[in-house]
């Protein structure tokens, strides 16, 4: 019998060798252009928050109802029920590092009003046939297709290119990644921009000379001066590999430094509400996605953070993983507080390439293993723990996998085809294109794109 | 397009033709890169077959009446070759009075016009790729792949040698004339700093606990006199002060504020240290970090001061001015050695600061004994960042460039963190449990360990992969980098074991499973570090295959309290002293304390392992910790000399000497003082016989000499009560290093690959299981037999068929094209001719067992340059990484490199060498280095090199403009195009960059002419701009 995911892994995608499968193998996405242009899901956002290093969700998302975490399983790592964090349903609790983030899942809010928390905890997230490999299981994540290393064009990347026109000037910011290299979840065949500083996003020197640096595009190959002349117009390097990209790149460094010194322009950033980001690389990459969720119109933004591969001396409160840890929930208390006024239209989710061996190894770390836990937050989301109680996890679930890994409940597909059609509003047949064979695969493997009902 | 001038200059005149008509007798001669065939002379014809070298335009046979190049001869016969290799006939009529012909090949942008013209007298076979680049755009592509970027002076070579000779000196840099590595000697030269070897002997700890008195009110004038009774003085941890946050004892009322309005100027410390034999310290040394002055004393006398002024200045003296704490400051203090005793001392300390109202106040002091080693300085790398500078100071200097560049990509290939390195080496302790080295000093060792890795791959840049694949699993930065280090037979650590499979040999899932990894992981239990002294060091290959397998430091032991000794003990039910309200005291540590009622045991006490001497059959389940004391006497201070107080434990502990704490397992840090008799450990520890040990000398004020007897008291705890095991083994040694041995911290030691035989794993393993290539490795593999099979395994990959597939592939990806990767090689949708050549270079992997330099030979193809190295197809279709983008910036403007400071702009581009965290080295693929931050950075740092107003490096434009003869901007663009680009910038762009040059900043037309007083500043604008064209990108 054929597997289907032999099919999803090949769907539209033969040939695709590395960088050649810029040009956009989805021919379906402009169709569905005219459609989503009146849409009010257009004001839907997202800041996702990829842990690179493959993050231990088992010290993370405490399984305190499984007998299998104990001293002798993890002998330095073990976190004693007093010491951690309660969710609430009898099974689950968070490392005591993540206690900023209970603010969101408890909700015990600003506006002084109780809700429904804002915050799902995610556990068993992974797919098939899991790569144990830093660079498949990243490269998998982001281009949304396990098994293909060489897509080099990421799963948002494709959710923009569905929706929006790339070519209309008011499109030139949709997304960024704060970093400095460009994150795959966002590679295209279009350039989208990424940078570390918005402020530092500018030429040297005067801005008359700046300005004439830049200069302007040429159309045709006439009329253009400076860098964009250079990178817009002469019929020149025609057919070589990367000249779209090369020449992409640099058109796109022109409107993207002009939104952001707009952005910038407006003066120093303060957060509201009292929000407090850790002064930080990290803490000040969330603190500029901030700033610019509220100076311009993008839509998507990506930060990495770095740090979770800790094979030895991961720690158990106050180590490597702990600080970690820390940072992250200290962002989203952050970003709740700061972004209140859009939080309806937002949603904020990390990923991690892999979780680590249920069993600590003797070098007081873990090693790459498998399913691992999303955190996700935002007015839409109905919060709560997923896949993280006594009726989803099962007994030896911890070691279910080769007498190694925490097996799987939920694929990760599964959760952003749930994000792009809940959150983003996008059609389900659309979404065959931003994540090949979703639906086939949702009628036909149900085990594996089990979704938890995570948004409203 | 018409070449340049300096490219017009004859191509190759390096053969010749003997011949001597008169006897009918041809002597034929070949030269580099040429084979004459034959010569025959018939029917009053000459008639040459010569197989001739690819590049050139036109071939040409002259004659000349001697030998020599000096002169040009007649042209008897031409013909064109277009850049082609092969055979070529000519036939040429019988000269009369001619003795030697030539044959000569030129590039000329005129056909040479001979005597003779037509089919008849000369024809030619040439096998000319159906894509292959015009002879114009080789020399510029060759140094674009095999050389960060063209030279003037590598173009010259080139236009020298030709293209074949000029690749073959770089296959083999042995060849390149030693005086051509002038500059870059120098340059190198400049990276590295002489070390002068020298020992430090710790006499008063950076972080030790003093006495402090707080200069609230005037001290007693003896305050720091050694016999001054400071018993009713504070304790408390250095560094002293408030307000920056390095004070371990912060003296929050020290500032006067609005709500303190009283405040103080002055604090004094005390402490006791022990020291032998004080006539023959070498130098005396104080380090101190301070903010703002101070004094210090030996023995009430003074010693050092710094930033205070008067005799004996009191509480009351504020400092000379401000001065920040940071970095610390060394005062040698040898001149006062006369005051110390052998035995017990004391130093004593006044801190001054500036402003009663000062922000902060700091004070750490260090003293240390610093001997010399009477051995000759060692050239050792300055630091991480002249590391990372030579990659550009041989990538921009260096006349073997595809050494260079072969370096470098091995460095990426086998890549390893400094970062982690350096951690490492901080990390570390020295025998008796001391700190081993400080940050510094971690830092300088780890560059020099990745110093020495990267100077491997570079010095055998073009050798076997099997040695470069068995140097870096042996390198000291590998084995620390990917935790091998830790890796033991009873905990294996897979991360090595996946990433050599996955990284550095196979490539991801190519040919192997996670059980592969798995069995690899346990064949490479027990390899580890050790630091030797230098004269030890193993020259490779013997460092790698007969490594050490003994620790660095052995020693003897003679003990005062011994293991197996009996000890008063009791259980932790209840709280041994506890005070009125119930709660934990330090009574019980005390001398005066009565242990009467005590039980008496045998060390070690415990339960659960099998190991203890006094079994605690009841305590599971029933109580945490047991209390135990011993007493002690020493003679005199001169018997702390050696003497460590080592535990070994389950699962923690605290130690006390004489009612005062002296040592703790980090397992109960945070759990009160004392811990309550309930506490747990908060971590399972488990007794391995590794014991922790703290010099008792540290302690020299604490303890009592003569008959007097002295307490060691220890609290053990379990992790919980439900724990399997339990152990405490206290004894109290000398503990005196064996001859040869060398402690962690020594800075005059090197780091080296060592084998622990105890730690390897000799059970069987079998690798690659049912498949060809199945590795059964033999059980019972004892001693240095175990290091086999990893080794063995190492060797085996080196030729498999996946690695060859993987390293032959990335190799074209570096020097050919990004279009080929494992994946699409193996669905066979990468491009038909690099799957043909990525087949060559496979079998001839596997003829020349796995030698890069036949490989090379087979990407480069010098002799027929008909690969698809020289195709059309992936000429300018590479991006350059941003250190090839900076070298080639350079090159290109013949730039000097000042400051170490380059790897400041890789870093920004997102290249920053010798520090990434991720194994998987900086991507080969062009995809990865084009975004919009890193297409700013380059930009920006072009411009600030091209206008000179970087200090990392400098270049003239005057000797671009003599060198070049052009004077206006387009003659400027036109040369640049035809010297950078290879005639590929297009007229639209030469249009529009001449445009620039001459528009001013308000867009008006300004001409740009030699004489303008701006002329200069505007000629490196432009060049500003034609670097940070699209085209400058590709290689």
């Amino acid at each position: 019998m054929i597997q289907r995911r032999n099919f999803i892994k090949s769907t539209g995608l033969a040939g695709a060798g590395l960088g050649l499968a810029l040009t956009n193998p989805f021919g379906v996405l402009s169709r569905n252009l005219a459609a989503a242009e009146s849409d009010d899901t257009r004001r839907k956002r997202m800041i996702f928050i990829f842990q690179r290093g493959g993050n231990d969700g088992i010290n993370t998302v405490i399984p305190r109802g499984d007998s299998d975490y104990n001293t002798e399983t993890r002998p330095t790592l073990y976190i004693p029920e007093n010491l951690a964090l309660d969710l609430g349903n009898g099974f689950a609790q968070l490392h005591p590092r993540m206690e900023p983030i209970m603010e969101i899942f408890n909700n015990s809010a600003i506006n002084g009003v109780d809700g429904p928390g804002n915050l799902a905890i995610i556990h068993r997230v992974g797919y098939s046939g899991q790569s144990r490999s830093h660079f498949s299981s990243q490269q998998y994540w982001e281009n949304g297709l396990p098994g293909n290393d060489g897509l080099e064009e990421g799963m948002f990347y494709r959710y923009l290119a569905s929706q929006y026109d790339f070519s209309d000037r008011d499109n030139s910011f949709l997304a960024a990644a704060i970093s400095g290299e460009q994150m795959v979840a966002l590679k295209g065949k279009e350039a989208i921009p990424n940078f570390r500083e918005a402020d530092d996003f500018r030429f040297r020197g005067t801005s008359a000379h700046a300005r004439k640096l830049l200069g302007t595009k040429a159309v045709n190959g006439q009329g253009g001066a400076g860098l964009l002349g250079l990178y817009s117009g002469a019929h020149d390097l025609v057919g070589k590999k990367y000249r779209t990209l090369v020449h992409g790149t640099g058109e796109l460094l022109g409107a993207t430094m002009e939104t952001l010194q707009n952005a910038v322009d407006q003066g120093p950033y303060t957060p509201a509400n009292g929000a407090e980001y850790n002064n930080d690389s990290f803490g000040r990459r969330l603190e500029q996605c901030a700033m610019l969720m509220k100076r311009t119109d993008v839509k998507v933004l990506g930060v990495n953070i770095g740090g979770w591969d800790n094979h030895n001396n991961q720690g158990q409160i106050n180590g490597t993983h702990g600080n970690n840890l820390y940072d992250v929930a200290a962002g989203y208390q952050a970003l709740y507080r700061d972004l209140q006024d859009i939080w309806e239209d937002l949603i904020i989710v990390t990923m991690t390439e892999f979780g680590r061996t249920s069993r600590e190894n003797d070098s007081r770390g873990t090693d790459h293993a498998e399913a691992t836990c999303m955190f996700i937050a935002g007015g839409g989301v109905r919060g709560g723990v997923y896949n993280c109680d006594a009726s989803t996890w099962e007994s030896g679930a911890m070691f279910r996998k080769n007498d190694r890994y925490l097996s799987h409940r939920s694929d990760f597909r599964a959760i952003f085809g749930e994000v792009f059609m809940r959150h983003f509003g996008v059609e389900e047949d659309v979404l065959d294109s931003i994540i090949p064979g979703f639906s086939i695969a949702r009628i036909d493997d149900p085990d594996e794109f089990r979704v938890p009902q995570f948004l409203v | 397009m018409k070449m340049n001038k300096w490219l017009r200059r004859i191509a190759l005149a390096a053969i010749l033709t003997g011949w001597t008509g008169q006897n009918n007798i041809c002597h034929a001669q070949g030269g580099e890169g040429f084979q004459v065939t034959s010569t025959v002379l018939q029917d009053e014809m000459v008639q040459i077959v010569a197989e001739l070298p690819a590049g050139y335009r036109y071939a040409v046979v002259e004659s000349r009446d001697q030998l020599g190049s000096g002169q040009e001869g007649e042209i008897l016969v031409a013909g064109a070759l277009e850049g082609a290799g092969g055979a070529a006939h000519f036939n040429i009529p019988e000269p009369e009075s001619t003795r030697f012909l030539f044959i000569r090949l030129v590039n000329d942008d005129v056909p040479p016009q001979p005597q003779h013209e037509g089919p008849e007298y000369f024809s030619f076979n040439g096998e000319i790729p159906v894509h292959a680049i015009g002879v114009e755009q080789r020399a510029g592509h060759l140094l674009n792949r095999i050389a960060y970027g063209p030279t003037l002076d590598d173009l010259q070579k080139i236009d020298e040698m030709g293209i074949t000779g000029y690749i073959d000196w770089q296959l083999h840099p042995d060849l390149i004339p030693e005086n051509q590595f002038f500059v870059l000697n120098n340059g190198e030269s400049e990276l590295f700093e002489e070390y002068q070897p020298s020992r430090d002997t710790v006499l008063v700890p950076r972080f030790s606990t003093w006495s402090y008195r707080k200069g609230i009110t005037a001290p007693p004038s003896d305050w720091m006199q050694p016999d001054f009774d400071d018993s009713g003085w504070e304790q408390g941890q250095a560094g002293f002060g408030y307000g920056d946050g390095d004070d371990n004892t912060v003296f929050r009322d020290m500032r006067q504020t609005d709500s303190n309005p009283d405040g103080y100027l002055t604090f004094a410390i005390r402490r006791k240290f022990a020291l032998f034999s004080p006539d023959e310290i070498s130098r005396l040394i104080l380090r101190i970090n301070f903010d703002d002055a101070f004094v210090a004393y030996l023995n009430g006398v003074e010693v050092a001061r710094a930033n205070v002024s008067g005799a004996r200045p009191g509480h009351l003296t504020e400092a000379d001015g401000n001065h920040e704490a940071g970095e610390f400051e060394e005062f040698d203090i040898t001149d006062h050695r006369n005051v110390l005793v052998d035995g017990v001392n004391v130093i004593a300390i006044q801190l001054h600061n500036y402003r009663v109202t000062s922000s902060d106040a700091t004070l750490i002091p260090e003293l240390l004994i610093r001997e010399s080693i009477d051995a000759d300085p060692v050239q050792r790398i300055s630091g991480i960042d002249e590391l990372q500078q030579l990659i550009h100071v041989r990538g921009v200097y260096a006349p073997n460039q595809l050494q260079a560049i072969l370096g470098e990509f091995w460095e990426n290939h086998f890549t390893t963190d400094f970062d982690k390195v350096a951690e490492y080496f901080e990390d570390l302790e020295n025998s008796d449990g001391s700190e081993a080295m400080s940050r510094q000093q971690a830092r300088s060792e780890a560059a020099h360990e990745e110093f020495k890795e990267y100077q491997f791959f570079y010095q055998h840049a073009l050798g076997r992969f099997e040695d470069l694949l068995m140097f870096s699993a042996t390198s000291v930065p590998q084995l620390i980098y990917l935790d091998n280090v830790t890796n033991t037979r009873s905990g294996p650590n897979e991360n090595y074991a996946r990433e050599i499979l996955e990284l550095f040999a196979f490539g991801v899932d190519n040919r192997y499973t996670q059980r592969d990894i798995e069995e690899l992981a346990r064949c490479f239990t027990g390899w580890t570090v050790r630091k030797v002294w230098p004269q030890d060091l193993k020259q490779w290959p013997d460092s790698a295959v007969r490594p050490f397998t003994e620790t660095n430091v052995s020693f003897r032991e003679t003990p005062v309290i011994a293991l197996g000794d009996a000890w008063r003990y009791v259980k932790g039910t209840l709280e041994p002293t506890p005070d009125a309200q119930g709660n934990p005291t330090t009574l019980w540590t005390r001398p005066g304390y009565n242990d009467a009622r005590w039980a008496t045991g045998r060390t070690s006490i415990g339960f659960g392992d099998g190991d203890d001497l006094t079994e605690l059959a009841d305590m599971r389940n029933n109580y945490s910790s047991v209390y135990l004391r011993k007493t002690f006497t020493l003679e005199s201070p001169q018997e702390l000399r050696d003497l460590v107080l080592a535990i070994d434990y389950d699962d923690g502990f605290v130690a006390y000497l004489n009612g005062t704490e002296i040592a703790r397992s980090e397992s109960m840090e945070m759990t009160g003082n004392p811990p309550p008799h309930d506490s747990f450990a908060s971590r399972n520890h488990e007794s391995r016989g590794n014991f922790e040990t703290y010099p008792m000398a540290l302690f020299a004020d604490l303890i009592r000499f003569g008959a007097q007897p002295n307490v060691l008291a220890i609290q053990a705890h379990n992790v919980s009560l439900r724990s399997s095991d339990f152990s405490i083994h206290p004894k109290l040694v000398h503990r005196e290093l064996e001859e040869g041995s060398i402690e962690n911290g020594d800075p005059n030691g090197e780091w080296a690959f060592r084998f622990s035989p105890e730690d390897h794993d000799i059970d069987e393993k079998i690798l690659f299981r049912d498949t060809e290539w199945e590795m059964v490795i033999p059980a019972g593999r004892t001693g240095i037999d175990g290091l086999k099979d990893a080794q063995d395994v190492i060797r085996m990959m080196a030729g498999h068929v996946s690695t060859r597939e993987f390293i032959c592939i990335k190799l074209i990806n570096r020097f050919v094209s990004d279009d080929i990767t494992l994946e699409s090689y193996h669905e066979g949708t990468a491009p038909e001719p690099l799957i043909e050549l990525l087949h060559q270079c496979m079998d001839v992997w596997t003829e020349s067992d796995g030698m890069i330099l036949e490989v090379m030979k087979v990407i480069l193809d010098p002799d027929r340059q008909s690969s698809p190295f020289w195709s059309r197809d992936f000429y300018r279709a590479k991006v350059k990484t941003p250190v090839e983008f900076i070298n080639s910036t350079l090159r290109a403007l013949n730039g000097r490199l000042i400051r170490p400071t380059l790897p400041d702009f890789n870093d920004k581009m997102g290249m920053h060498l010798f520090t990434r965290d991720d194994p998987n080295g900086w991507s080969e693929y062009g995809i990865d280095w084009i975004s919009t931050s890193s297409l700013l950075e380059r930009i920006n740092f072009v411009q600030s090199f091209a206008t000179n107003s970087d200090r990392s490096a400098s270049w003239n434009y005057l000797t671009l403009l003599r060198l070049s003869g052009a004077r206006t901007a387009g003659e400027i663009v036109r040369y640049l195009d035809g010297y950078l680009f290879q005639g590929t910038l297009g007229e639209e762009n030469i249009q529009l960059l001449v445009q620039y040059a001459e528009t001013d900043d308000n867009g008006e037309p300004l001409p740009l002419e030699p004489g303008n007083s701006d002329y200069a500043s505007r000629v490196r604008e432009l060049i500003g701009l034609v670097l940070s064209a699209p085209h400058w990108h590709y290689q």
